[in-house]
């Protein structure tokens, strides 16, 4: 392996909203990781290809750091693993940030169901076994070639215990790396979390890790929800996970960035301040690697027992049984897997965070009509509403593909609150605008910023038969706008 | 888990106000980021118990209620 990566430094995974602070403080936050799809939007066709605007590009490589791609969404251990569909917009991101290597995930999301490949929802581990291996290396080898740039595979968090016939999990990313011939980008988080629930002790995992390999550190913070410690990136790193950071990094004498991670609905209650002070313990870090050996201590040798075991195809089938709405499913018996009670257990676990993701999404996107739903039917019914709604439907990757579909699911079971209606046609039509980068016309009644009001007020709507109704005209022509065209006799909103 | 947060729009919200709900929407069709936690989204809009924060005409976040 030819690749050397640049000594970088420590950095952040860069979010819309940290804009400011990546801006304003190019002397300590060195690195600036990208996730060009969390920058995209998906346009309402079925068949329409996710893409990034022009000018948010060129935005972004006005940011004063050295950046990084890190694909979100297109992960790299599946017997689905797109290879075309979204790769020219992704490399045209990666050559205009200049990324000295890439990065994604060495984990499963599109899985094949009674009527197609699906979406699962979640970032699923791989089983790791040696078929696995061969199948995994062999997607990243093609990622590398239609990138043709330097790839590096996520070390992922796998909420599932290890199965006797599965390779332990630092020989097979060992494994893959090596088939591969490519770079670790070693998620610290991912690995402390796996230990922290019982999985694999995060110095075995290290221990059989190929050092020379690790291009990157990700470290971020995590939470205890259901039972598990969870990958949340909800904000400070743990100080356990710290130390045991700056042991590993003293040994990695090809690492090029270090990068703290933040989910993006946990920015605004962690603040600036925090966010700052977790990307100075990283220069710590960061110090700790210039005393890094030229030749790293070998790993240990691997070996591992190869055992008949199921095939990826079999480990994708069951996910789908328990992770895709039932009419999707593909029916077929996984009869080479036995499913024990900790996989039915963990497989529970990843739906309820599939759930959160997705209830998680509506109230992002859909916030108005959320809250009046809220202040309409109750919180348990609404739950209930989400729950119902999340069995009954399919995950989507894109947030507004989820808020309309939710929409069409409200439109098939009507619940009666004064301006509901109004409400989600209203956001529904601003998310419109936004994922076809359209000027949308929409009838609504004149005084929706007072439905609005009320709805932050945290009332029901005061609603009336024969308001005034007049036509909007909505748009993100370079910036985004609102403005009223005329006003309609009161009563004929469309 | 830490406090929970809720973001309320301006109680008068006008059409220049609606361009800023625009342009928070605009910020939130990407693809979802990397992680394998809970999304605390829908949580933060059910139960503003603890927080709250105010936008307001700069799209400026302020923290009320304490």
């Amino acid at each position: 392996m030819a690749f050397q990566p640049p000594r970088l430094g420590p950095g952040a995974i860069y979010l819309r909203s940290l804009d400011g602070l990546f801006r304003s403080n190019a002397d300590l936050i060195k690195v600036a990781e990208i996730e060009p799809q969390t920058l995209w939007t998906k346009a309402t066709a079925s068949d329409s290809l996710p893409r990034g605007s022009r000018g948010e590009l060129r935005f972004v490589c006005a940011l004063p750091q050295r950046m990084l791609a890190h694909g979100v969404g297109y992960p790299v251990a599946g017997t689905s693993c797109d290879q075309h569909r979204h790769i020219s917009e992704f490399r045209l991101w990666t050559e205009e940030l200049a990324s000295p290597w890439v990065s994604e995930h060495l984990s499963i999301l599109d899985v094949r169901g009674a009527r197609g490949s699906r979406n699962c929802g979640f970032l699923m581990p791989p089983l790791q076994t040696e078929t696995q291996v061969r199948l995994a290396a062999q997607n990243i080898r093609n990622r590398q070639a239609v990138l043709d740039r330097p790839f590096a595979f996520e070390t992922g968090v796998n909420y599932f215990s290890l199965r006797d016939f599965e390779i332990p999990d630092g020989e097979f990313f060992r494994a893959v790396a090596d088939a591969a011939d490519c770079g670790i980008l070693l998620d610290l988080t991912n690995l402390w979390v796996n230990d922290l629930n019982g999985r694999a002790k995060i110095g075995d995992v290290l221990a059989n890790l190929p050092l020379e390999r690790i291009w990157e550190v990700h470290l971020a913070g995590i939470e205890f929800a259901h039972g598990h410690w969870l990958d949340a990136h909800s904000g400070k790193i743990d100080p356990e996970l710290v130390s045991i950071a700056a042991e590993t990094v003293a040994s990695l004498p090809n690492l090029g960035a270090i990068v703290f991670e933040i989910a993006a609905d946990r920015v605004a209650s962690f603040g600036p301040t925090a966010f700052l002070k977790e990307v100075e313990a990283l220069h710590e870090l960061w110090d700790v690697t210039k005393r890094a050996p030229a030749t790293p201590k070998p790993a240990a040798e691997v070996g591992f027992e190869v055992h008949d075991a199921p095939t990826p195809e079999s480990w994708e089938c069951l996910i789908a049984e328990r992770m895709l709405p039932a009419e999707e499913r593909p029916g077929n018996a996984v009869e080479e897997l036995q499913v024990r009670a900790v996989d039915e257990q963990s497989f529970s676990l990843y739906r309820r965070l599939v759930s959160a993701f997705r209830a998680g999404t509506i109230a992002e996107t859909l916030e108005n009509t959320t809250r009046l739903l809220l202040l309409g039917i109750g919180e348990t019914a609404l739950r209930d509403l989400i729950d119902r709604y999340v069995a009954a439907t399919l995950p989507a990757a894109f947030p507004t593909d989820e808020a309309f579909n939710f929409r069409r699911f409200l439109d098939a079971n009507p619940i009666s609150i004064p301006g509901l209606n109004e409400i989600l046609k209203f956001e529904a039509t601003l998310l419109e605008a936004a994922a076809n980068n359209v000027t949308m016309r929409v009838a609504l009644p004149k005084d929706i910023g007072a439905t609005l009001a009320d709805i932050a007020a945290g009332k029901l709507p005061r609603f009336s038969a024969d308001r005034p109704v007049a036509v909007f005209e909505i748009g993100v022509d370079a910036v985004p706008f609102v403005r009223i065209l005329d006003e309609q006799p009161s009563g004929h909103a469309a | 888990m830490s406090k929970n947060v809720t973001v309320l729009v301006h109680d008068k919200l006008n059409l220049e106000q609606c361009q800023k709900v625009l342009a928070a929407v605009l910020t939130k069709s990407g693809h979802t980021g990397c992680f394998s936690g809970l999304k605390i989204s829908f949580e933060n809009v059910v139960d503003p118990a603890n927080l709250a924060l105010l936008v307001d005409k700069g799209l400026q976040v302020n923290e009320i209620g304490h």
